[in-house]
């Protein structure tokens, strides 16, 4: 193992600060006029679904750490509770950020563009107002359950992200003291509706509004005093002592059940609040007065993201790109076949993730196939290739599946899938103890004339066909021997069986992989204490572990040139003089979700391409199964490294991280502009194009008559 | 093109093992290779029997092999147990709990055929291996149980040896009686001394050695894992020891290499063997093969089943190599056993339709007459005991234990009455009984042949006509003596082939 120098707590920045910088990014675009205000909306969702889940898991255990009087400083040497401090400091600003772009900004472009979102009933045309009545009296009304509080009903259970409303009440006619009562506005009917348009504008209404307009009816008996939405976030993170847990499933099903009922950690509340509405919710929830949350707006924006989903307003929001067909694959030939042929680069979401599905597809129909085996960490609704498997499963393959059940809030889906399969006959592994599967491999074994041959895909993101329109994601097929063979030791591996005695092409996570790359580096600081040209150019999601971090200081001390593409957190401090000087970290935040791993390094002119399903955290290097598999390929090589070149010339969404941990623009100047998500659609669309025209379209020559 | 899979299992002392392979015109190509650890080992060492959970754990674990075998629609396969199995009191079962919930027939193989195996494993994995042994060569074999340390020079094998030095083996002892002590390492150090100077003032002596060939399931994972780069096979003394000195210092290597505690336990006794031996032979470069147990059945099976040349040795000269080499240790008498080797060889082409045995017994038969005499190197009351007890105790590799046994009654009953079988029948069952008296029948005439012991019987040529082998020679010399032999050893012969050897002497 190379040594690496030790570098003191000022040399990092803390993780949870360094992801709130990265919210702030996707906040910025929320503000950003540029954008199309539709997409402002989306992004606007994305950093309030973002909170909602930093709560439940980082803020939780950050809480559970100060509970159990745990001091350990992190690398950055803040203790758990002056990181909390510090998270909850930056959250009440970020959230007035959030609330200020809404109201100042993005409520009143939607009314100048035709969309009033209504706050009350008081504007409202009585066609409108019916509407709603109806609405209320046929849709809502049936599934509330109001639930009052007294000494012999309890405070009711609050259900974790619900949002509610609480009210103050008191019996007709009576001077009795004031009952609290809490109704949860139902998680099953839309969180808005459309009304009925005039005067040319449309309309929409939050269901939460609607419901308050109707207390009373709620509530016959009695007259209502006050009332107020809130939403509480509860402790989420599923802590499972896999040595006590003898069926992991069983002890899942469980965890999920009582998720819902963790500590309440966070308390968002309308503003203007009545004073002893709030102090009940404080009582009966132990909440303390820093989680509390006063919001001058809705509750919960991540309504937004189903806003955006409203018909019409197609100028407001970016043209919807579609992906494109992969040259190389013809979706009518085998896929067996074609990668015969050659190694196969695919760029999701600009090219489409069809020839992945298709590949599992067509195995689990191929005569030939003997085995399918396949690692599935998150998996969309009604996937087409659960249903593969399963199909092959019946056709008499052998099919093993992966699920990691522990892949965070998909358990309950995963556990589901899991079912599904081994009902199908598939042989289901449900993850290893104590460590996450979370690589992504695909192995077929296929009997042909000249004997077995494997063919692999290797990818960085999750077999989920949804989240391929989404996530920027490479992929790679291949029926190299070499690779082929590790594919199998992986599996191999995976179903219990020991390791094997070496790895041809793949590094693995948790016992090879952190030592690959700390070589990779150490190999590049050889080269530039060499003097010779020594560079290291890397795309990840995250950067926050201390012994790469540490390496890639030593390399940079020693002349390496080192570029990194990091989108979310990033704990390394570029810039420090004799320290980070030659690092330049950039984050690109951007319409699809920026989530491709891809490692090059110079090697003194022999430049190698690795990419892979981990990121550079001690959880991915420790925790984790990962493959990072190398790009051989030289026409591929070209494809990847094309890639990281577009991204590191992009100078709109490119933002450069300082050494304060804030992040900004760099001047542009008379530069052109370079939008690396757009440049790769527009050539993914040339690609297939220039694909089409040369293929021979097939004409039919009509028969003249003379 | 036909490509056959071919399935090897090998249940060893601390893991068992299944590599699938293709094997084809193309040759031998492997594509998959499962192991699971399971300690049999130590239940034999210490116990002397399996216990019954890890006889369970097995069959689980065979039971997925199976389903591993039939993915790949395997159509021939062969499953081994070594020394763990093969010790263990209750070996018979364990092998029939196998078969009852698997299905697979696994056999258990003397310490001789494994170590052939792992030979002709080595000898399939180079082209020029026979180049290689030109010179002085050692190959150690470290197993759990034992090692094997075997010599070639000038193209062949030389000797062989087993000793009872095997990592899981020498682990245990050593910890019995000094568990957790400091020292422990030195104690297993010097534990080794005693077996490994036996080794050196017995074996090797003044053997030049030029190169040692390991191998041995430990020193794969060691090299692979420790050493330099995965394909780096050939490494001379200093890399070696290196590379052995940041194994032996290194006191987290298991967390490190994230080891379970049976494979822990023996990697650095086994590494310990490799350089007692290496320090012992003084060979100045080490040749790791990587080769295991597995890929020697599946050129074996590719030789025999699908005739394919997957040696450019010859395995048979070997073990004949190594037969002679036993014998000119004890025999005094190189002509004597040279003219009786010759001429049971012709008996046994001339009385070919008689008796219809092949080449396997027609070995035997030649590394009976090799060994025939060498009881007289102990006692001369006793010759035949003696012989037989020599044969029994001496390892010729590549012989099952059957076949030595069989070889060391054939030497034994060579120079006694053939007792119609008394004391064979509890050994041997009744067609390796027949299979004995044939060959016995041979060896007995072949031998009075040359009673004078001056070889008397020259260009002799053996006839079957009607109800005689007529033993046609040419020779001025007085052959009384060989004829009275004859006509005294002659019983069993007639018997067996129905048959009378009658000498014809002819004067030109």
């Amino acid at each position: 193992m190379a040594d690496v120098n030790e570098y003191g707590s000022e040399f990092f920045f803390n993780r949870e600060l360094s992801w709130i910088e990265f919210n702030a990014r996707v906040l910025s675009e929320a503000r950003d006029k540029t954008n199309p205000l539709f997409e402002r909306l989306k992004f606007l969702s994305i950093t309030a679904s973002n909170f909602d889940e930093f709560f439940m898991i980082r803020v939780a255990s950050l809480k559970d750490m100060v509970n159990a009087g745990y001091e350990k400083k992190d690398i950055a040497g803040m203790k758990p509770q002056k990181q909390l401090d510090e998270i909850l400091e930056k959250t009440h600003e970020f959230i007035n950020v959030q609330y200020s772009t809404y109201n100042r900004s993005l409520l009143p472009l939607l009314k100048s563009n035709g969309l009033t979102v209504l706050g009350s009933f008081d504007d409202m045309s009585d066609e409108q107002k019916s509407f709603c009545d109806r609405y209320f009296m046929d849709e809502v009304y049936p599934v509330l359950t109001p639930m009052a509080v007294d000494s012999s009903r309890p405070f009711p259970l609050i259900r974790n992200k619900s949002l509610n409303i609480a009210a103050l009440l008191k019996k007709k006619n009576k001077d009795e003291e004031l009952e609290f009562a809490t109704v949860q506005v139902p998680q099953g009917l839309p969180r808005f509706v459309e009304i009925p348009a005039k005067d040319g504008m449309r309309f929409v209404i939050l269901l939460e509004t609607i419901i308050e307009n109707y207390m009373d009816r709620l509530f016959l008996n009695y007259d209502i005093v006050t009332y107020a939405p809130y939403r509480i976030t509860r402790n989420a993170d599923l802590d499972i002592d896999e040595d006590d847990a003898a069926d992991l499933l069983k002890e899942i099903e469980k965890q999920i059940k009582k998720r819902q009922w963790g500590q309440a950690i966070r308390l968002e509340i309308q503003d203007k609040m009545d004073k002893r509405l709030l102090k009940i919710l404080k009582k009966e929830l132990a909440i303390e007065e820093a989680a509390i949350y006063e919001i001058n707006g809705p509750l919960d924006l991540t309504f937004l993201m189903k806003m955006y989903g409203l018909k019409g307003f197609d100028n407001l929001k970016e043209k919807p790109y579609t992906p494109q067909p992969v040259p190389g694959i013809d979706p009518e030939e085998s896929i067996f076949d074609e990668i015969r042929r050659g190694d196969i680069l695919m760029h999701h979401p600009y090219q489409t993730f069809n020839p992945v599905v298709d590949f599992v597809r067509q195995a689990a129909n191929d005569p030939k196939v003997l085995a399918i085996k396949q690692t599935l960490y998150r998996v969309s609704g009604n996937s087409p290739i659960i249903a593969s498997l399963a199909k092959a499963a019946e056709n008499g393959k052998q099919v093993s599946v992966l699920v990691e059940l522990k892949a965070r809030f998909d358990e309950e889906n995963n556990i589901i899938w899991a079912r599904k399969l081994e009902q199908a006959g598939c042989h289901v592994i449900y993850g290893l103890v104590g460590l996450k599967t979370h690589c992504k491999i695909t192995l077929v074994v296929r009997r042909e004339d000249d004997g077995i041959r494997r063919y692999v895909h290797l990818g960085t993101g999750n077999y989920n066909d949804s989240t391929a329109k989404l996530y920027t994601d490479l992929g790679m097929f291949t029926c190299s021997e070499a690779i082929g063979e590790d594919a199998t030791a992986v599996f191999n591996m995976l179903s219990g069986y020991s390791e094997p005695l070496g790895w041809n092409k793949l590094a693995l996570a948790p016992i090879w992989l952190r030592n690959k790359f700390l070589y990779l580096i150490n190999r590049e600081k050889e080269y530039a204490l060499e003097g010779r040209d020594a560079y290291i150019i890397a795309k990840m999601n995250s950067l926050c572990d201390k012994k790469i971090i540490e390496a890639l200081y030593d390399a940079s001390a020693a002349g390496v040139k080192i570029r990194l593409i990091v989108r979310g957190i990033c704990c390394l401090v570029p810039g420090i003089k004799d320290v980070s000087e030659n690092i330049e970290v950039r984050s690109i935040v951007g319409t699809f979700l920026e989530h491709s791993r891809i490692f090059a390094f110079g090697n003194n002119g022999q430049e190698e391409i690795y990419m892979g399903s981990c990121d550079w955290m001690p959880r991915n290097l420790d925790r984790r199964v990962e493959i990072l598999f190398p790009v051989e390929n030289k026409e591929l090589k070209a494809k990847v490294r094309h890639v990281l070149d577009v991204q590191l010339s992009d100078n709109v969404k490119s933002r450069f991280l300082k050494n304060d941990g804030t992040y900004e623009k760099h001047a542009r100047g008379s530069q052109p502009k370079v939008i690396s998500q757009k440049v790769f659609c527009e050539e993914a669309i040339a690609a297939a194009k220039v694909e089409r025209a040369g293929s021979n379209p097939r004409v039919f020559i009509p028969m003249e008559h003379n | 093109m036909s490509v056959t899979t071919f399935a090897a299992i090998d249940v060893g002392s601390y893991e068992v093992e299944m590599v699938i392979y293709e094997i084809s015109t193309r040759g031998i190509k492997q594509i998959d290779h499962v192991r699971h650890i399971i300690a049999l080992g130590r239940d034999t060492y210490n116990m002397k029997a399996i216990s019954y959970d890890l006889v369970d754990e097995l069959c689980e674990v065979l039971y997925d092999f199976v389903s591993v075998m039939k993915t790949y629609q395997v159509s021939q396969y062969r499953a081994i147990a070594t020394s763990a199995v093969r010790e263990a009191v209750n070996s018979v079962n364990i092998i029939d709990r196998i078969k009852m919930r698997t299905g697979l027939k696994v056999e258990i193989l003397s310490n001789s055929e494994q170590r052939l195996i792992m030979y002709e494993a080595v000898a399939a994995k180079k082209e020029g291996f026979g180049k290689l042994i030109e010179k002085g060569v050692a190959m150690a074999d470290v197993g759990s149980g034992s090692s094997q340390v075997s010599l070639f020079d000038n193209g062949s094998l030389i000797t062989t040896q087993n000793v009872q030095l095997g990592a899981l083996r020498v682990n245990e002892i050593v910890d019995s009686f000094a568990k957790g002590a400091s020292s422990s390492l030195a104690i297993m150090e010097e534990y080794m001394d005693t077996e490994i100077d036996v080794l050196k003032n017995l074996f090797i002596k003044e053997r030049k050695i030029e190169c040692l060939i390991a191998v041995g399931d430990n020193i794969n994972w060691f090299i692979n894992r420790i050493g330099a780069e995965k394909s780096k096979e050939y490494y001379n003394r200093d890399e070696f020891l290196d590379v052995y000195h940041k194994l032996y210092l290194m006191g987290d290597f298991r967390e490190r290499y994230g080891l379970s505690v049976e494979q822990a336990a023996v990697i650095i006794p086994s590494m310990m063997i490799y350089k007692k031996i290496l320090d012992v032979t003084g060979a100045q470069t080490m040749w790791i093969p990587g080769v295991r147990l597995c890929d020697g059945m599946a050129a074996e099976y590719a030789l025999k089943e699908k005739k394919i040349e997957v040696f450019e040795h010859d395995f048979t000269a070997d073990i004949v190599a190594a037969a002679r080499n036993i014998s000119k240790r004890y025999s005094w008498n190189k002509e004597h056993v040279k003219f009786v080797e010759k001429n049971a060889m012709a008996i046994f082409d001339a009385t070919k339709k008689l008796h219809g045995l092949g080449k396997r017994e027609k070995l035997l038969l030649q590394i009976a007459c090799i060994l025939h005499d060498c009881g007289q190197y102990i006692s001369m009351l006793k010759p035949a005991e003696c012989s037989y007890n020599l044969v029994m105790s001496t390892e010729i590799i590549g012989l099952s234990h059957l076949e030595r046994e069989m070889v060391a009654n054939i030497v034994k009953y060579t120079t006694i009455d053939w007792e119609a079988g008394v004391g064979l029948k509890e050994a041997f069952n009744d067609e390796t009984i027949l299979t004995v008296s044939k060959l016995t029948a041979i060896t007995k005439v072949s031998n009075a042949l040359d009673r004078g012991h001056k070889q008397k019987f020259k260009d002799t040529k053996y006839v079957v006509k009607e109800r005689e082998l007529q033993i046609i020679t040419n020779t001025y010399e007085d052959i009384t003596l060989e004829k009275g032999s004859v006509s005294n050893r002659r019983t069993l012969f007639e018997e067996v082939y129905g048959c009378k050897p009658v000498i014809i002497q002819k004067r030109k």
